[in-house]
């Protein structure tokens, strides 16, 4: 989980603190610098337009984890809420939000943000709160069943011996209980997250260029493989294979130590 | 008479993070055909990993690093693996305090209690069942004939625990291990069990190896009593002479600890605290700690041997003076 | 003249069984608690006893009003607690108390040690801040725990530690009536007599009413002044405990005495002579259950009783008081002279 963790805040550290360091701007065009391999003047080379690959990683780091960490607490937050609220109705709600949940499942993630782009402007916020919208469901069901397994049991009962209220039930003792299983959903869908974001921009759906992007970087370098660029991909796909493999060791570790106790 | 299980000097260690502590530390007794040994003790004082080692069903982590474990005249630890399993599954039966642990949920009964047999040899659908059918009726599952396709959780939990003692006793093994096979049980069944087991051992001369922290039951059901405390033996003996001159504190607590249905007000003894975990035994009386009668020379020195083969104890300050 | 702390009056619990879907629909209703009438004196342990399934929980449950759907009258206090609102119960809740069986099951394994005993304060909002740090710190010790114990969590202790704690924290709120579910079955012999001694120093130092629910015959009679026998629902026997050891009426009681271990019975002689096995001629206790439908006329322990005639089957015996030591639910209750 340490080295998950580590690998995790260099890349928050590159994203964010990186470009105080390497102060040259991701947009600058320079038409005699086109596909520059990696060099002492230009780290990790140069784009198709000569634009620095290292200034627009950092700064394509930056919507890449942003979106998706905030993405993520969005959809923990409904995902919990939406779980609550079914697992502690009457039986007839709890079935009706459980069917409602199962035909949100049923539409595919990509088609519905294919869809939303076209209605939409694709800014970070928007890709946030589309992205938070879009991942929920699955938690919500967790969380639900988690609830249905936690209240039958003898401290659930003991408090409501001493009149406590399901809002009481669900702030302190069910909340608590369920603490692991949520904080570790939400790494995971962090990692879930990154991964969708890049796909939508490696089509072109997500963060919209010239901002740059892991993802977006991934597929102009694709786009441009025939001229033997292989550092603009290389770059990207190790940046986003690093973020996904350092969320999952955090998940994985904490679900150990917390499943531990 | 000839012995069907005899544990000589056995011992147990555990490793955790790279460090070995000891387990079971010496455990000897012997166990005859048609006879029941009672092995007491709080959780946590090594009884069930007693069992274990002799099932061969250690946790991880566990190993035998010394004794003898002979059954029917074998030594277990000197043959080789694969003969002590084929050994160990037809001479022992197992039942433990959860019987649906030991049965599968989707299988009907009368499949998993001839499954062991079935090992042995094949049998046609037929002759199958009725010897299910057989063995269910002699641990007295009653209407056992439209109950054969039953799955276990459509019994109630006695059902279940005769359910799992017909299939530790289909192959009809020379020893039963029971450990704590009625602690979950309601009075009356649990009686009804103990008193079936008792008929069964009478029929087969089957010797059981009875594992519980209920000294009363022992009385009643045991010929022969071990008492267990932190991985050693205390006190050992015959059921008629060990509750007749009960000599160790720990086993009196333990008797005392018991309520009964006497006519006058009494106090029932309660020991302070929990046994000691291995990491902190030392070399005098483990009990020391906890005992009432605890004297300077118990936590100094371990616990000289008193008595004779038919009842004796580990102590320095006993309840009775034993004959040697 | 007794002053009773607890009436209960024609209680009837009935649970619906399976929760809907079109398999299960139709199955009908399970009666748990079966037209019982009892009364709980000031300060004494009533023992409830009786086998699982006997519905000897859901009547502590009833007691504490954790379980509010049922049917007929409970008064405390001379207050009908079944005519009252959930708001207005609030009143009466610091005043009934429950320990659970587990304490694993019952104590928040997340929760710290003095959240645990804290909780009853705070729901039910009693004290200032450190008028409850009092409270919890003076409850720990009464129960034989030590203050170092307040910011640990409950998993790091043994399962008789963990009781005392769940006693602890229902006796916070200086309840007047404990309602103690299983108390000391999940744990060894030696933390049975440590919690039943507990018990017995907490109700003569202060003064508690104990509903004392158990299967287990010898901590009642170590603990209880009377013992009510529940029998599928039904109370069949209510004696002192004392005159029910010797005189036992109730087959079924006869029973469950002749069930106990010889070490426990003592010097009492099994009744059925050859124990628990007569009483149900051959047959075992569960193996006649399905003889008789559970709602059917008779009395419902017709399918072990060994006593059992042609009236059993089609009359329910009412229950009636022999003496005045004792009543029985018994169309041919057992005599024995003491």
């Amino acid at each position: 989980m340490a080295s998950g963790a580590a690998i995790f805040v260099i890349l928050l550290l590159f994203s964010w603190a990186g470009p105080f360091l390497h102060t040259a701007s991701p947009y600058a065009i320079h038409p005699h610098l086109l596909f520059q391999e990696p060099s002492w003047q230009h780290l990790l080379g140069t784009d198709d337009l000569g634009r620095g690959m290292l200034a627009r990683m950092m700064y394509g780091g930056r919507p890449s984890l942003g979106v998706a960490m905030i993405g993520s607490v969005i959809a923990t937050l409904l995902g919990l809420c939406y779980g609550m609220v079914a697992g502690l109705s009457p039986s007839l709600v709890d079935k009706s939000l459980m069917r409602i949940l199962d035909a949100i499942l049923a539409l595919p993630t990509l088609v519905l943000m294919i869809f939303f782009a076209a209605i939409i402007p694709l800014d970070p916020i928007s890709l946030i709160l589309l992205l938070g919208l879009v991942s929920w469901p699955g938690l919500a069901r967790i969380v639900r069943n988690e609830v249905l397994a936690y209240k039958g049991r003898d401290y659930i009962l003991a408090a409501k011996q001493y009149g406590a209220s399901t809002w009481y039930l669900a702030r302190t003792h069910l909340l608590r209980s369920m603490f692991p299983i949520v904080i570790v959903n939400a790494t995971f869908t962090v990692a879930d997250l990154i991964l969708t974001l890049a796909g939508l921009s490696f089509l072109g759906l997500g963060i919209q260029p010239p901002q740059p992007s892991w993802g977006g970087l991934l597929g102009n370098g694709s786009n441009l493989a025939i001229t033997g660029s292989w550092w603009l991909i290389l770059f990207p796909g190790i940046a986003i294979f690093l973020a996904i493999m350092s969320m999952n060791m955090i998940g994985q570790g904490l679900l150990n130590r917390l499943e531990g106790r | 008479m000839r012995t069907v299980l005899s544990i000589e000097n056995l011992k147990v260690v555990g490793y955790k993070g790279g460090r070995s502590c000891p387990i079971i530390e010496g455990i000897t007794f012997n166990l005859e055909p048609g006879r029941t040994l009672a092995v007491v003790g709080e959780s946590g004082c090594g009884k069930s990993i007693t069992a274990a080692a002799i099932l061969g069903l250690l946790p991880w982590g566990f190993t035998v690093s010394d004794g003898r474990i002979v059954l029917d005249g074998q030594n277990a630890l000197s043959l080789p693996p694969r003969e002590w399993r084929q050994l160990r599954g037809k001479r022992i039966g197992a039942v433990f305090q959860n019987p649906l642990a030991a049965l599968n949920p989707s299988l009907p009964i009368w499949k998993q209690v001839i499954e062991s047999a079935q090992l042995e040899e094949a049998l046609t659908r037929k002759t199958a069942r009725s010897r299910a059918l057989q063995l269910l009726e002699r641990v007295e599952v009653p209407h056992v004939a439209s109950r054969l396709d039953d799955y276990p959780h459509q019994f109630s939990g006695g059902m279940r625990q005769r359910v799992a003692i017909a299939l530790a006793l289909a192959r009809n093994p020379a020893l039963l291990i029971a450990d704590e096979p009625t602690t979950a049980l309601d009075l009356i069944t649990q009686a009804q069990i103990l008193n079936m087991l008792k008929r069964l051992q009478e029929e087969q001369n089957l010797a059981i190896l009875f594992i519980t922290h209920d000294l009363s039951l022992v009385a009643e059901y045991a010929d022969e009593v071990f008492v267990m405390y932190a991985g050693q033996e205390v006190e050992r003996g015959s059921v008629s002479d060990l509750f007749a001159s009960v000599a160790h504190p720990y086993t009196h607590a333990l008797l005392r600890s018991i309520p009964r249905l006497t006519g006058s007000r009494y106090r029932l003894i309660d020991i302070e605290g929990v046994p000691p975990s291995p990491h902190s035994y030392t070399r005098g009386c483990r009990f020391a700690s906890r005992c009432p009668r605890v004297i300077a020379a118990c936590s100094a020195t371990p616990p000289p041997r008193l008595g004779n083969d038919s009842h004796e104890a580990f102590c320095h300050h006993p309840h009775r003076v034993l004959a040697p | 003249m007794i002053s009773s702390c607890l009436q209960i009056e024609h209680l009837n619990v009935r649970f619906e069984l399976g929760t809907g879907g079109l398999l299960r629909r139709g199955a009908g209703a399970f009666t748990a608690v079966n037209d019982v009438t009892l009364n709980i004196h000031k300060g004494e342990c009533l023992g409830l006893i009786g086998e699982s399934g006997s519905g000897k929980s859901t009547l502590g449950r009833v007691v504490v009003q954790l379980i509010t759907t049922y049917t007929g009258r409970i008064f405390f206090d001379n207050v009908d607690l079944s005519a009252l609102s959930s708001r207005q119960l609030q009143r009466y809740r610091p005043r009934l108390q429950m320990v659970f069986q587990d304490p694993a099951e019952s104590l928040n394994p997340r929760f710290t040690i003095e959240d645990i005993i804290g909780e009853p304060l705070r729901l039910l909002r009693i004290g200032t801040l450190e008028e409850r740090r009092v409270r919890i710190t003076s409850m720990l010790k009464q129960v034989g725990l030590t203050v170092g114990m307040l910011k640990d969590r409950p998993g790091q202790y043994s399962g008789g530690q963990r009781q005392r704690i769940a006693i602890a924290r229902a006796l916070v709120t200086e309840p007047e009536l404990m309602v103690l579910d299983e108390p000391t079955s999940g744990l060894d012999v030696s933390m049975q007599a440590r919690i039943l001694n507990l018990l017995h120093d907490l109700q003569a130092k202060l003064g508690l009413t104990y509903l004392f629910i158990t299967h287990d015959v010898g901590a009642v009679s170590y603990l209880a002044n009377r013992v009510a026998v529940l029998y599928h629902g039904s109370l069949v026997e209510l004696a002192s405990t004392q005159y029910l050891i010797n005189n036992p009426h109730h087959p079924y009681t006869v029973a469950l005495l002749d069930a106990l271990p010889r070490f426990v019975r003592g010097s009492r002689k099994s009744m059925s002579g050859a124990p628990f096995t007569k009483h149900s001629e051959g047959m075992t206790l569960e193996g006649k259950q399905h003889l008789m439908p559970q709602n059917s006329a008779g009395c419902p322990y017709v399918p072990h009783c060994s006593r059992c005639q042609e009236r059993c089957l089609n009359e329910r015996p009412d229950f009636r008081m022999l003496n005045e030591h004792a009543g029985v639910a018994c169309h041919y209750p057992v005599d024995s002279p003491a």
